[in-house]
């Protein structure tokens, strides 16, 4: 999606959010209003009552209709003057006619001796006439004020399909017929003897597969490990780096150790925070000869090489 | 990422920000509709007032006339008159909604002019009481039974199987009170006759011309040969007085009396009803033009 779309989406969520609340607000006080001008209405007529000739079928009143329908028409233009939007419909069965079909209120006005039903019609609540300016202003300025998360929000999204100007993170890569470690970044290439590199292939696909099992150098090596050394070293025999008969990784394993980290600091020498991930750990103190001590890449993971002539 | 000063709103301050601006939205929509909370005021009128061009501003000439339109034409000519200038202040007319408010006036002796029917006058014996006397009249006139078919009969066996309408008012002498002295006098039991109410003579003539009715009672008015036929009617009495333009005579004030008069004629002259532009004048005054318009009774 593109970066706009999540702006006008942004926007439109805005302005949703803010207009709702802007017409349940409008909306509120249309109710009041309207309750308001109907007790107004009521007031009116109730006052006005002796003065109307209404029908009266105790005393054989048919009531001036003429005059109740002009009696009607003048409130509701006064209503309408006072900006009440509420009219008057009905005062004891005269009706004047109506042009649309609002909903209608029915109050009964009790006198002495009679009662007076009336219906006031009552507006529909229109969300159109109830949109402003403001909710939309608004919702533009929140937009611009939050355009920073809006674009990071995209970013986050587009993390699973990277990109070419994404910056990516600096990987190895082994390449086993050159014998060199290249950074993948920085395009670092650096040589390494036949024993450090079969060495460092085994350790990192050991790693790799066994987490959890410690590497110590008063222990021998695993079976696995140097199953997996012997394994490159035949390859670069394949390749024909060599023909010496292959070498015994138990021993000198500290220079071989060396060799490599030598070889990984060359490596990333611009970006030492990586080497935490590649650099088998050097024993600090008395830690050389604590048993506790690992050389294996704990942290290691198969995304992180790139193995070349495998 | 490249930092701005941008950065200082991070999630936290917007949620906040957030929740403040969606409770302003709330209220802002709440007070963009509010209306005001005024009553609604008085919009009724029964009565208005003008000023004359005279000091005597403490002085009111109250009338009462039942007919909104006939009220304020009297007034507006009376505030321009120079007699009642010289004696009143202020002229103050009421025309009312209701029957009653004519009682109130007249039988209080409220209003200093006042346009009624003779009946009523009688009844609240006004004219000995507050020495109300006629200033200008309209027309005597007949009362008849109206059908659309026949020709009325004044029997009782005529009126049994009739829809009848009258008028729903009690002083109405044509439409109410002479029909109904009719039925008493043949000796109709009026609660077995089928009556229709009308407000008006005008709702009586809409209740024949559509049926609703076999007859009504009313007078019989010029225009009324164009809806029916005056072959079908048949008058209920003798002629009954038309309504007349009482003043309260206080004081021996000929002066405003003729002046009175002079201006109910003239509007009277003015008036295209061939009924009301025909009056006649009581108490001779020397300032009228002394054109006396009788009627034809």
């Amino acid at each position: 999606m593109h970066k706009y779309h999540k702006i006008i989406i942004s926007f439109i969520v805005y302005w949703l959010i803010l207009q709702l609340s802007y017409s349940l607000g409008s909306y509120s006080e249309h109710r009041s209003n309207i309750e308001k001008s109907v007790n107004q209405i009521q007031t009116r007529i109730a006052l006005d009552l002796p003065r109307l000739s209404l029908p009266d079928q105790s005393l054989n009143n048919v009531g001036d209709h003429t005059s109740i329908i002009n009696y009607i028409e003048k409130l509701n233009t006064q209503l309408a003057t006072m900006g009440f939007k509420t009219q008057i419909h009905t005062i004891k069965n005269i009706s004047i006619e109506s042009k649309d079909t609002n909903s209608i209120i029915y109050r009964s006005l009790l006198a002495p001796g009679e009662s007076v039903d009336i219906e006031i019609s009552e507006p529909n609540f229109m969300i159109i006439e109830n949109l402003s300016l403001i909710p939309i202003l608004v919702a533009l300025l929140f937009v611009y004020l939050t355009l920073e998360h809006i674009v990071l929000w995209q970013n986050r999204k587009n993390k699973l399909l990277p990109t070419e100007d994404e910056p990516k993170t600096p990987f190895l890569i082994i390449n086993l017929k050159d014998k060199v470690l290249i950074n993948s970044e920085s395009k670092v290439t650096i040589p390494l003897a036949n024993k450090p590199l079969c060495f460092y292939v085994a350790l990192t696909e050991f790693c790799t597969l066994n987490k959890d099992v410690v590497l110590n150098q008063n222990k021998d090596l695993p079976v696995e490990l140097t199953e997996l050394a012997n394994k490159y070293f035949l390859r670069l025999v394949e390749l024909g780096h060599t023909v010496r008969k292959r070498p015994n990784f138990s021993n000198s394993l500290e220079k071989t150790l060396s060799e490599i980290r030598a070889a990984l600091d060359e490596v990333f020498i611009d970006s030492p925070e990586l080497k935490v991930i590649y650099y088998p750990p050097k024993a600090h103190g008395e830690g050389s000869r604590s048993k506790l001590h690992h050389y294996g890449l704990s942290t290691i993971k198969s995304e992180h090489i790139e193995l070349i002539g495998k | 990422m490249v930092l701005s000063h941008l950065a200082f709103f991070r999630k936290r301050v917007i949620v906040t920000f957030l929740c403040i601006s969606i409770v302003l939205m709330f209220y802002l929509g709440n007070v963009n509709t509010e209306i005001s909370d005024e009553a609604i005021p008085v919009f009724m009128e029964i009565s208005s007032q003008c000023k004359t061009k005279g000091k005597a501003v403490d002085n009111n000439l109250i009338i009462y006339v039942p007919s909104e339109v006939v009220a304020k034409q009297v007034s507006h000519k009376l505030c321009k008159d120079d007699v009642v200038a010289k004696q009143y202040g202020n002229v103050i007319v009421h025309w009312g909604y209701k029957l009653g408010d004519s009682v109130e006036f007249l039988g209080k002796g409220v209003a200093d002019l006042i346009l009624a029917k003779e009946n009523i006058m009688q009844a609240f014996m006004a004219e000995s009481t507050y020495n109300y006397q006629a200033v200008l009249g309209y027309s005597n006139y007949t009362a008849f039974f109206i059908s659309l078919k026949d020709k009325p009969k004044l029997e009782k066996l005529y009126f049994l199987d009739k829809r009848i309408g009258l008028l729903d008012y009690p002083t109405s002498r044509s439409g109410h009170i002479l029909p109904k002295a009719l039925f008493k006098d043949l000796k109709v039991n009026i609660d077995n006759l089928d009556i229709t109410y009308a407000n008006s003579h005008q709702g009586l003539r809409d209740l024949l011309a559509s049926g609703k009715v076999d007859l009504i009672a009313s007078y019989w008015k010029k225009g009324d040969e164009q809806q029916f036929s005056k072959n079908y009617i048949e008058p209920i009495s003798k002629p009954i007085s038309g309504s007349k333009w009482y003043l309260k005579m206080d004081v021996d004030n000929t002066d405003l009396l003729c002046a009175v008069q002079k201006n109910l004629f003239e509007l009277a002259k003015q008036n295209e009803s061939t009924y009301f532009n025909h009056v006649q004048l009581y108490k001779s005054c020397n300032t009228t033009r002394g054109s006396k318009a009788v009627t034809d009774a």
